[in-house]
């Protein structure tokens, strides 16, 4: 069993205020090879996130997934955290993210589950709600 | 579906099996001297990580290192790792990352019993003993 296999279970824990990542947030760099933007709603009492990624020329629709929200103090550095997860077979990616004055930090775990050769890697990025 | 990475033609990507883990070797104490979740933790050959916590959880054990992780598509550098800890009532998963010399952990730490405390996240700086390699 991996961290992204035991992704905590969607929800959002009290305190925490989801509606701070809804909306629409864009990547800081406009040439990001990772997720160029992320939309939040809220449906009943989740988060669901859309992440768009980067692909040649045009960008890719990840899907929706739903995530875990959890409620921290703000001077932990890191406001309305939230996890969630993709799973697309042989490339699963585990998304941390949190709200740092007003920007929203995404750090992507990418994970390959085929034989390509690739390796695991990681990215951070920063995004701004429009 | 096809995600990203795309490679530059010509290049090779790194395969994991050349990912050397051993960048993370070592004892890496937390900076902050007041509050800790985590107080030290110790990487070693597997690779696995041991944790000693604060007074309430002095040890949290040693699991192996689910995953390592490259700073990049294209990287063989390694830049983070993942593992998770079953601890007296939490499941905590770490996401760790490196950061100018600095190792980044953030454990989501998922309660069991929410009447015996709730789920929490923490984020905490941890400086490799003895110096950067």
């Amino acid at each position: 069993m991996t961290a992204i296999d035991v992704t905590p279970r969607p929800r959002v824990e009290a305190g925490a205020n989801p509606t701070m990542l809804t909306g629409t947030w864009v990547n800081t760099n406009p040439r990001s090879r990772g997720i160029v933007s992320m939309e939040g709603r809220i449906d009943g009492n989740l988060l669901r996130i859309r992440i768009r990624g980067a692909a040649e020329n045009d960008t890719v629709d990840w899907g929706e997934t739903a995530a875990a929200v959890y409620h921290e103090r703000n001077d932990e550095g890191l406001e309305q955290p939230f996890v969630a997860s993709y799973d697309f077979g042989t490339t699963r990616v585990a998304l941390q993210g949190f709200l740092r004055q007003g920007v929203l930090v995404i750090l992507a775990f990418t994970k390959f589950d085929d034989d390509s050769g690739r390796a695991n890697y990681f990215s951070k990025e920063f995004f701004y709600r429009i | 579906m096809t995600l990203q990475p795309r490679l530059r033609d010509g290049d090779a990507p790194p395969s994991p099996l050349t990912v050397d883990p051993s960048a993370l070797y070592g004892r890496w104490r937390n900076t902050e001297t007041r509050w800790q979740w985590v107080r030290e933790l110790e990487i070693g050959p597997g690779p696995r990580i041991r944790i000693r916590g604060g007074a309430s959880q002095p040890d949290w054990g040693e699991v192996p290192i689910e995953t390592v992780y490259t700073t990049g598509p294209d990287s063989a550098e390694v830049g983070g790792f993942a593992a998770t800890f079953e601890i007296d009532g939490y499941t905590s998963m770490l996401q760790a990352t490196m950061n100018m010399g600095l190792m980044v952990v953030v454990a989501f730490n998922d309660t069991h019993d929410v009447a015996a405390g709730r789920s929490r996240v923490t984020r905490e700086f941890f400086a490799r003993e003895g110096g950067a390699q």
